[in-house]
């Protein structure tokens, strides 16, 4: 082989090596398409040029053709290839030109127009190809020019005045001028014989692929893959070694009579130790010169990669990932902020834990909107240009500014951004390398994956162990906590303080179970923000709340537990609603060692306090004794609180007697008929009670109202009714101050409630008013109607029955109607008389 | 980094994006940004002792608020804060005052604080001008550091001293004559010198108002002519600005025409500023064979628009104040009763071919809010086919009914002409003023006039008279008006001396009194005939 062949067989080597890695490669720019086909096109060119001088198969012809097919794309493939590096679309042009190149060759080819056949000449061992050009040659000549003026002019108006498109260009021109020399070169008699115009293609090929590089549009790793150093190895081994192991065969066979397999076998193993000897220094020294950054990349995220699979925490995850990003890149300041449930970016990790944490970006922060749309690694100095950072609130701008931030790496997922990182680099060169955006790019993504699987997993940890309702710890958590706190502190401190809200089912009777998840979540956030981060608020169940306060002695817990209850009773004045139903709390604590040598003895003990502080009048703080236990299990029976304030509630009903001697005789009436009617609906006995004693006191209230009213023969003016719907008001202020008959409000407060929502005060409707209130509405109205009064005469009892049939669904639940309609009529309930007067004998 | 930096750093569509990126912004964005930076002025303006003193407690939230609780303003609800310099009663830290003429005679002067980051917009948006005056299609600019601007406008402390410093910053263009050396000069020494380096250097930019621009560009042909008298002697011209003179020469001679400034100069960008460009940019454009690109500048709401190199509409930029509008029937019905609070609507909601009167809110800590700073735009369309894209395009149409303006030297309100009357007492029983436009296109204030029946037996009276005295008093009012008359050398008052008793006979005639400021033309028509009538109201005839 001449020197000829072998710079072909180089060239063509080169080229192919560079397409089939370009190939290979995953993510390719549309100009690397185009590279590759401008490689293609060398690849024929050089490669005819080298089949026709070996005189391949099947013809000198054919591979004379195959050199002219890749010579005549050539113009176009670099047309193409520069179009696609300055990013212009031209896509006519383009298409122009490769028609044109084909049907010229294709001309050619039939014709030898423009480059005839070569005559093949053997001088002695050698060829030579005599090519007879004609003037046609010119015409070619012409046509080129013009598609180079072309490019020259399109290059000329893509760089006028952009020193960014100049610089890219340099590589490119430096080619160009190369291959323009070559080919100059190979006219001169000088270089007659040498393929100086090949050897200036594979020359500008070089540069091209270093203008593709410093574009940044591949990544020198994919070109030091380990499938390439074999490659290289292997040729480079062929090409270099070829010839002595041929040369070594034969030795061993002449010189040391070996069998020629056995020879052959030999040589083989040489070659093949001396190939890997090769592999081994190329790869060596290629990683050491070009890679050494990127494995150290490489080898980051792979590490980073294996850690977070077994993490389960966000921050264990960022803190790998702050780890990994430190490794590679020299920074001042990290943050890695990650997205709260309102969309803004709350600052969750930085590299030094002192550093400032408490800023956020607001969700409608436009770097947030940038990054979500690009999803890509941004320098803050690309973010300063957009259009976005002009809506930048002057602070927003400065606290980048102060943290020193220069470049700011998405960390998306799916469904959108989900956290940012934000760094301060110390050197902006380094973030010019398009190493480092790709590295800080694919640690952001490997996070966002186990940032979200992380979340999804602290999420349904935080619901399996948190109250809903108020965000506390919830029951299950709290023996957990309990017991564990239990074993660290048992001979030390800790103290158990539970927190029973009183009449909390009357609270949600009189203002309805919203404003009474209400006053929950105020109870829980009062128990939250009253303890330190080492001690747990837990809600146990609907109205008890307990706290766990580890190395807290029972003086300490007591001491809390007297200003939370004094923070729970100020809900009551900053509240706006009615004074009735106020939040109160009972508490009950015990601590160890003291009082108890188990985690379930602490709890018992502290809820057997809480029972005596329910005992004794509620709204205070109990601790636990021995003296406590042995009162709570004593038997405790039922008693009507209506007994201890009999005196006080017929002293008060007499006065009314006084004032309005009707009002006294109705309130034992409805009682009665009440009671009767609340028995016939079903009702437990304590019900019936209840409803009774309401219905005695139910018009207690209208001992504030004035004789001249309570007592005016004929219908009242609408001031006058105004004051009379104050009665239920007055009547509620009245048994507030008989705490042990407070269960009895509901009842009083809502008997003027109509079932279709037109009464007073509170203009309840349907099953909202409490069932004893809408049995006492019945049975005061009966009484009303079939009773004299100042302004009217009684009204017979069936037709009393008739207007309660018609006020069914209106004035009365249309489901208590009929049984009271069947009380009258079976004669079961009696109507005024003896039972009333009987009735006021054992009352008294 | 620097305006010149980023030209080496980066490509031409990428400094086209961050200057001129908000042409192609949609409705959306636009808005977006108006409102986000909105909400960060409310926060600080309303939060000042300036913001507390109109707002009176107040809080506003929201931007439905902030509309609903600060009522529309002028300057006068800020002159007690601004005019003593109250730096801490601002929303932000002033880092500087910017000063000008508020009412001839009446308020000498006004003053604006500018923040830091006031400056940093401003100085961003003057270069997004500087990038579209040489623009000629979208991607296509052409700013060299190597360039040279003639620059037509006053120094410190008013705001056009302000924007060759802005300049500076971000670009070693070179000012001709250097900002330094011309503070010292007199208006005509500057023009001198300017061209002088002009013819040495090159004036690639030309930047002032459009009625200076005019007079500078007569100016420069006159020297140009001055040069022929002297014996054709240019000091100082480089070898190829001769060379060009000399062809510009032999080209005049043969076309047998002046010498033009575009002879000797291939403007790549002309900006002019102020009122009554229309009146100057035919002939600028025939001068310099370049049409100027007008933006619209204030001391109070800085650089907030521009034209595209259509030099068809001016586009606002989303970043200056957020824009509120006065639409023309409200303004109208204001003008009738100043006590009605007239209704605005927001830039997105402008329509085509309303008129509008600006309104107001200046971002990045400025004193201004809802500021009727009184001028008045058209909406000439809502999205440009030739600038790709879909947001309303504006024309500057003039200063409000209420004050007459001329050339943008001087804003002459009803109580500085009172004044001007007063102070020469001059026998005045009523008058009307009109700004009016000549046969070739100049503005100019026409007064009519009605002298005291009683006072014509003692005084003498003739418009000569009027015009000279009331002249006098206005020059002495209004420094601007004295430059008026110094720099350009225009007089703009014209006096039409009405009979006694026309101004009576019209309100008789029509029910109402005419509008001191800026009557309609029909209007002024209307006293017109009323001037032909006798004192019963019928024609006069002179041959009966």
């Amino acid at each position: 082989m001449t020197g000829y062949s072998w710079v072909s067989i180089i060239s063509i080597f080169c080229y192919l090596f560079l397409l089939f890695t370009f190939i290979a490669a995953k993510h390719k720019e549309k100009v690397i398409f185009s590279f590759m086909i401008l490689l293609g096109a060398m690849i024929l060119w050089n490669g005819g040029s080298f089949g026709m001088r070996m005189q391949f198969w099947p013809s000198v012809n054919f591979w004379h053709h195959v050199s002219l097919l890749g010579l005549f794309l050539l113009p176009y493939c670099y047309f193409n290839f520069l179009l696609n590096f300055f990013d212009k679309q031209k896509v006519y042009l383009r298409k122009f030109w490769l028609f044109f190149y084909i049907g010229v060759f294709l001309f050619n080819l039939v014709t030898g127009f423009f480059i005839p056949l070569p005559e093949v000449v053997m001088e002695g061992t050698s060829i030579k190809f005599l090519y007879h050009y004609s003037w046609t040659i010119v015409l070619l000549f012409l046509v080129i020019s013009v598609t180079v003026i072309q490019l020259l002019m399109l290059i000329w108006r893509h760089c006028r005045g952009n020193r960014i498109a100049l610089q890219q260009l340099k590589p490119i021109a430096l080619g160009m001028a190369v291959i323009f020399v070559g080919h100059i070169l190979a006219t001169l008699p000088f270089f007659v014989g040498l393929p100086v115009d090949m050897l200036s293609g594979a020359v500008n090929t070089l540069f091209l692929f270093y203008a593709l590089y410093k574009k940044n549009l591949f990544r020198m790793s994919i070109l030091l893959s380990t499938s390439n150093y074999i490659i290289m190895a292997t040729a480079v081994g062929a090409a270099v070694l070829s010839n002595p192991a041929v040369t070594a065969h034969h030795f061993l066979i002449e010189k040391f009579g070996m069998d020629a397999s056995a020879s052959l076998i030999l040589v083989a193993a040489v070659l093949v130790g001396f190939i890997a000897l090769i592999y081994f220094v190329i790869s060596r020294v290629f990683t050491a010169i070009f890679t050494k950054n990127e494995r150290k990349q490489d080898l980051a995220v792979a590490k980073f990669s294996e850690e977070i699979t077994s993490m389960l925490h966000v921050s264990d995850i960022l803190q790998a990932m702050s780890e990994a990003i430190r490794g590679v890149v020299d920074m001042n300041h990290m943050y890695i902020l990650i997205k709260t449930p309102s969309g803004s970016f709350r600052v969750e990790h930085t590299l030094n834990p002192l550093e400032e944490k408490n800023f956020i970006l607001k969700a409608d922060h436009p770097l947030i909107s940038c990054l979500a749309a690009e999803n890509k690694f941004l320098l803050h100095q690309d973010f300063s240009r957009k259009m976005a950072y002009r809506s930048l609130w002057e602070t927003e701008k400065n606290l980048l500014i102060k943290q020193q931030i220069n470049c700011y790496v998405p960390i998306g997922s799916g469904d959108g951004l989900i956290g940012i990182i934000m760094l301060s680099v110390k050197s902006e060169k380094a973030l010019a390398n398009p190493g480092i955006k790709a590295f800080l790019e694919k640690v952001a993504s490997i996070c966002s994956g186990a940032v979200k699987n992380a979340y999804a997993y602290e999420k349904a940890i935080e619901e399996s162990q948190r109250d809903e309702l108020t965000g506390l710890i919830n029951y299950k958590f709290f023996f957990e906590i309990l017991d564990r706190e239990f074993e660290t502190y048992k001979n030390t401190a800790l103290s158990v303080c539970l927190f029973n809200i009183d009449n909390f089912r009357l609270y949600n009777q009189l203002h309805g179970t919203s404003e009474g998840d209400v006053a929950l979540q105020q109870v829980a956030s009062v128990l939250q923000s009253s303890i330190s981060e080492n001690c747990y608020a837990a809600r146990i169940n609907g109205d008890k709340f307990a706290l766990i306060l580890p190395g807290y002695d029972v003086y300490s817990a007591k001491c809390l537990a007297d200003t939370i209850s004094d923070q729970i009773n100020a809900i009551n004045s900053a509240g706006t609603g009615s004074s009735y139903g106020k939040i109160t709390v009972s508490v009950g604590i015990c601590a160890v060692p003291c009082m108890a040598a188990s985690a379930k003895e602490l709890y018992r003990n502290a809820d057997t306090a809480v029972y005596m502080v329910k005992r004794t009048g509620k709204n205070s703080v109990q601790i636990y004794s021995d003296e406590i236990d042995k009162r709570s299990t004593e038997k405790s029976e039922y008693k009507s609180g209506y007994s201890e304030h009999a005196d006080t509630v017929y002293a008060l009903t007499a006065t009314i007697d006084a004032k309005d001697h009707y009002t006294f005789q109705h309130s034992q009436n409805v009682a009665y008929y009440a009671a009767e009617l609340a028995k016939a609906a079903g009702m437990t006995e304590d019900l019936v009670e209840i409803v009774r004693e309401a219905g005695l006191l139910h018009d207690i209230g209208k001992i504030s109202i004035g004789e001249e009213i309570l007592n005016k023969p004929g219908k009242l003016n609408p001031d006058e009714f105004e004051i009379m719907k104050g009665h239920v008001e007055s009547a509620i202020n009245i048994i507030h101050h008989l705490p042990s008959l407070d269960y009895v409000i509901p009842a009083v407060y809502s008997h003027h409630e109509r079932f279709d929502g037109r009464g007073y005060p509170r203009r309840l409707s349907g099953e909202n008013i409490p069932i004893t209130g809408r049995i006492l509405c019945l049975a005061d109205s009966f009484d009303a109607i079939t009773s004299d009064r100042t302004y009217k005469n009684a009204i017979p009892v069936a037709q009393a029955l008739d207007m309660i049939r018609a006020e069914s669904g209106g004035q009365f639940d249309p489901k208590l109607v009929p049984i009271f309609i069947d009380l009258v009529e079976s004669g079961e309930l009696q109507i005024c008389g003896s039972k009333i007067g009987s009735s006021i004998e054992e009352e008294s | 980094m620097r305006f010149q930096e980023k030209l080496h750093q980066y490509s031409k569509e990428e400094i086209w994006e961050e200057y001129c990126g908000f042409l192609n912004m949609s409705s959306k964005e636009f808005m977006d940004v108006q409102n986000r930076l909105l909400l960060e002025q409310m926060e600080l303006w309303s939060s000042s002792e300036l913001g507390q003193s109109i707002l009176k407690g107040k809080y506003p939230h929201t931007i439905d608020e902030f509309r609903e609780m600060v009522p529309l303003t002028t300057y006068e609800d800020y002159a007690p804060v601004l005019l003593a310099k109250q730096a801490s009663a601002l929303p932000g830290e002033p880092v500087l005052w910017i000063q000008t003429t508020w009412e001839g005679g009446v308020h000498p002067i006004k003053t604006a604080p500018y923040t830091k980051a006031m400056l940093d917009t401003f100085r961003h948006n003057v270069m997004s001008c500087l990038v579209l005056s040489t623009s000629r299609r979208k991607y296509d600019f052409d700013v060299n550091v190597t360039d040279h601007m003639l620059y037509a406008l006053a120094p410190l402390p008013y705001l056009t001293g302000l924007l060759p410093l802005l300049f500076d910053e971000e670009i070693d263009i070179e000012i001709l004559p250097p900002v330094k050396e011309s503070i010292s000069m007199t208006f005509k020494e500057r023009n001198k010198q300017g061209f002088k380096l002009g013819m040495e250097k090159g004036i690639e930019f030309f930047f002032g108002l459009g009625s200076v621009l005019y007079y500078v560009s007569q100016s420069i042909t006159s020297m140009q002519s001055g040069g022929k008298s002297s014996g054709g002697k240019l000091p100082g011209v480089s070898p190829k600005m001769m060379l060009r003179y000399l062809m510009a020469k032999n080209r005049c001679k043969k076309e047998n025409r002046e010498l033009l400034p575009k002879d000797l100069f291939h403007l790549k960008g002309f900006m002019c500023a102020g009122t009554d460009n229309r009146c100057y940019k035919t002939d600028l454009e025939k001068m310099w064979g370049v049409a100027p690109m007008e933006l619209f500048a204030g001391t109070e709401p800085t650089c907030i628009g521009c034209e595209t190199w259509n030099r068809e509409a001016m586009y606002f930029f989303p970043d200056a104040c957020f824009y509120e509008f006065i639409p023309e029937d409200e303004l109208e019905r204001n003008m009738a009763d100043p006590s009605y609070q007239p209704r605005t609507i927001l830039w997105n909601e402008v329509v085509p071919g309303g008129i509008y009167e600006l309104v107001l809110t200046v971002f990045k800590g400025g004193a201004f809010a809802r500021y009727r700073v009184g001028d008045v735009f058209r909406c000439i369309g809502i999205g440009s086919n030739k600038e790709n894209n879909n947001i309303p395009r504006f024309q500057f149409v003039d200063r409000v009914p209420q004050v007459i303006d001329i050339a943008g030297f001087t804003r002459i309100t009803e109580k500085s002409v009172n004044q001007a009357i007063q102070l020469s007492r001059l026998p005045v029983a009523a008058w009307t003023a009109k700004k009016e436009f000549t046969e070739d296109y100049r503005p100019y204030m026409h007064l009519y006039v009605e002298m005291q029946h009683s006072s014509l037996v003692n005084s003498a009276i003739s418009i000569r008279i009027l015009q000279d005295q009331l002249g006098i008093y206005f020059r002495y009012l209004d420094q601007d008006y004295e430059d008026l008359k110094n720099i350009l050398g225009v007089d703009p008052l014209k006096i039409t001396l009405l009979k006694c008793g026309t101004f009576d006979l019209y309100e008789k005639k029509f029910g109402r009194k005419i509008r001191a400021m800026n009557p309609e033309s029909c209007d002024i028509s209307d006293l017109l005939s009323c001037h032909m009538l006798d004192g019963k109201g019928d024609l006069i005839n002179d041959w009966l």
